[in-house]
């Protein structure tokens, strides 16, 4: 089982599957990643990455400092959901607490989102590409 | 900001290279190349002080950016492009390192590794340095 990541715009719809190169514990940093990220910075939405196993979602402290990176390299707030094989958590920048805390996007029951989230499960899985 | 238009382009010698910052939606270059082989953290000074004084052609004056978790690259010369590029963008890793170890234990002692443990981190219990793998 690996980590893998997905790029989607406002409304949840995917604007690219990054290649699945991630291990069981990490996807690693790459200025190609990046790259991909700058070119569709207009309209980005946000990062869904796995965490694969069954249970509880948490950020590790190296999620939280890449989505801050990316937002200040972006100049915008994105959505950065995290989904387990049983649970998604979606986390967005709080400027109050200056954290990340969790809140449910408009899109999180649009079918099209549901279907990314099953396909990034599955590749997550290593069932294939 | 500094006039794009005012700049007048800089050749830049072999051992020197052009430097492209990108932060809060906006990217532009160091209007003077800088030592190819410069340290990061010498890299990052700079680049934090020109980008609070909005020193840097095409990006707005940012007073409190901070480059703590963004990363250098760094591109020799090539035939395509003829001068060595030094480049700034944020991190993009995801993960963290408990999650490489079964049952997210320390392979040593069984202590619960920290949900926020990075790689390279000491178990405060046996020692053992974790890593990604």
């Amino acid at each position: 089982m690996i980590e893998v990541a997905m790029v989607f715009d406002r409304e949840g719809r995917a604007l690219f599957w990054p290649a699945p190169q991630g291990s069981a514990g990490s996807i690693p940093d790459s200025s190609l990643l990046w790259d991909r990220i700058w070119a569709c910075r207009d309209v980005i939405g946000g990062i869904v990455h796995t965490h694969p196993w069954n249970g509880e979602v948490w950020p590790s402290a190296t999620d939280l400092t890449t989505f801050r990176a990316i937002e200040q390299g972006l100049g915008k707030k994105l959505i950065w959901p995290i989904a387990t094989f049983t649970e998604v958590k979606y986390y967005i920048w709080d400027d109050p607490d200056e954290s990340y805390a969790t809140d449910l996007p408009p899109f999180v029951s649009n079918e099209v989102w549901l279907q990314n989230i099953e396909e990034l499960r599955r590749l997550s899985r290593n069932e294939g590409v | 900001m500094v006039d794009n238009e005012a700049m007048v382009p800089v050749p830049i010698p072999a051992h020197m290279a052009k430097v492209t910052v990108t932060y809060a939606g906006e990217q532009g270059d160091l209007p003077d190349p800088i030592a190819y082989d410069s340290n990061d953290a010498d890299l990052k000074q700079m680049i934090t002080e020109s980008l609070r004084d909005g020193y840097i052609p095409g990006i707005r004056a940012v007073p409190d950016c901070d480059l703590t978790d963004f990363v250098i690259d760094r591109f020799a010369a090539c035939e395509a492009v003829p001068y060595a590029r030094i480049s700034i963008r944020p991190k993009t890793p995801f993960g963290g390192v408990r999650k490489n170890y079964p049952r997210n234990k320390c392979p040593d002692c069984g202590y619960q590794i920290p949900k926020d443990a990075q790689a390279g981190d000491e178990c405060s219990n046996c020692g053992h340095v974790w890593w990604n793998q």
